[in-house]
């Protein structure tokens, strides 16, 4: 099965945070951990928590404008189409 | 993935040796099983049932203890805390101070804390300082940052930054406001954003002049927050909006350009949300009355995907290396 993700590289980061922990427990030399980071390669996009914070909110954001956009194609005056328009974006943004 | 596997994979890339390999496994198979959480977790539980056991206590039995034993107690454990804190105090300097007491930080941020609640008790019970509330709140202010200052302690100082704060607020604005809860008052506000810009400023000072320069961070957040939280504020609910469109847009630049040379996400965040509302805010106020309705639905769209990508380019885009 084709994966959205690349599979080597989230093994690359394993073996890189069990790297950095042999080198807080001084088992491996710091030189080592380096090799070890250019042998085992990951380009992962792994910002800070802050940055992860404001990516969901403005995430979400843009999200829910988007679903209030689409709707507007669907809905009818007095009517509940909202709802599984709102469903249907909610089930698709949970798989994207 | 595990460790066994991990070893082997270096070893095929020539990252470690074969003894060394030897040597870590065997120091893996023999390590001792850590119990640091379940030991931390006993203490957090055991901390928190004392206290509430002993508050429950307190509350049940108040008219067969009587205040004074009480109010001679908090005093007594905020003396003991004082006091231990002194004893172990180190050598006043203006860097910060290395190798100092764990316990002794603890017992003066307890110290601190029992003296408030010691004055809070004596004041609802006693009417210590009647209504002259400022007195009251600028007692403890001039003692936590004399402390924090001393002791070099930023949580002691982020509580003397906090009272600072509410003693302004009490200052200047009539009880009846802060009683009502209206803090959308413009005397209110003003006061708050110079306080707090002349907390960013200081910081900015304490930064360049190396007075207590760890300290910045703690000014920079508090003031700073405050005095965006309340020129937003001022921009949503008040006139001369221009005045405080330029306040909240220069704190914005200031954050930002902060995160940038001190590696400070978090006002990276800061100065991103507070810099939306207000951009966004202002772009609605003086756009024509026609505008919004075709420019709502797309604005917030492509505006909050713009910000996505500033979030996801911002070390190329701020010239962050790594």
């Amino acid at each position: 099965m084709k994966k959205p993700y690349n599979e080597i590289w989230i093994e690359n980061l394993q073996v890189q945070r069990i790297c950095e922990g042999w080198l807080s427990k001084k088992l491996i030399t710091p030189q080592q951990n380096d090799l070890a980071k250019i042998a085992f390669p990951q380009d992962f996009y792994l910002p800070g928590i802050f940055v992860r914070i404001g990516l969901f909110i403005f995430a979400m954001m843009g999200c829910s404008f988007f679903t209030g956009f689409i709707s507007l194609f669907f809905i009818k005056s007095n009517s509940n189409t909202f709802i599984p328009v709102s469903l249907l974006s909610a089930i698709v943004f949970s798989f994207t | 993935m595990n460790s066994a596997t991990v070893l082997k994979n270096l070893l095929v890339r020539n990252v470690i040796s074969e003894e060394q390999s030897k040597l870590i496994e065997s120091f893996l198979a023999s390590r001792t099983f850590s119990v640091f959480n379940e030991l931390r977790f006993i203490l957090y539980g055991g901390i928190l049932l004392l206290t509430s056991g002993l508050g429950v206590i307190i509350y049940e039995n108040i008219d067969t203890i009587g205040h004074q034993v009480i109010i001679a107690f908090i005093a007594l454990v905020s003396a003991s805390c004082f006091f231990h804190a002194f004893k172990n105090r180190l050598p006043f300097s203006w860097e910060k101070t290395t190798g100092s007491n764990k316990l002794a930080g603890y017992s003066l941020l307890l110290g601190c804390v029992t003296f408030l609640i010691l004055e809070g008790y004596l004041q609802y019970q006693y009417q210590l300082f009647g209504s002259k509330y400022g007195f009251a709140v600028i007692i403890p202010t001039v003692l936590f940052f004399f402390c924090s200052y001393r002791f070099d302690h930023t949580g002691v100082l982020s509580m003397g930054i906090t009272g600072l704060a509410s003693w302004l607020g009490l200052t200047i604005a009539p009880l009846s406001l802060l009683s009502g809860n209206d803090f959308t008052d413009q005397s209110l506000l003003v006061s708050a954003i110079i306080l707090g810009c002349c907390m960013v400023v200081f910081s900015k000072v304490s930064e360049t002049r190396d007075i207590k320069k760890h300290f910045a961070f703690t000014y920079l957040f508090l003031g700073g927050n405050l005095a965006a939280v309340t020129s937003v504020t001022g921009l949503l609910n008040h006139d001369f909006k221009i005045v405080y469109f330029i306040v909240s847009a220069m704190l914005t630049v200031y954050f930002i350009i902060q995160a940038r040379n001190n590696q400070w996400a978090l006002f990276l965040l800061m100065g991103v949300i507070y810099g939306y509302i207000a951009l966004s805010y202002s772009l609605f106020k003086i756009a024509p009355d026609f505008v919004p309705e075709i420019f709502a639905l797309w604005y917030f769209l492509f505006s909050s995907m713009g910000v996505l990508w500033f979030l996801l380019n911002f070390k190329k885009l701020l010239g962050i290396k790594k």
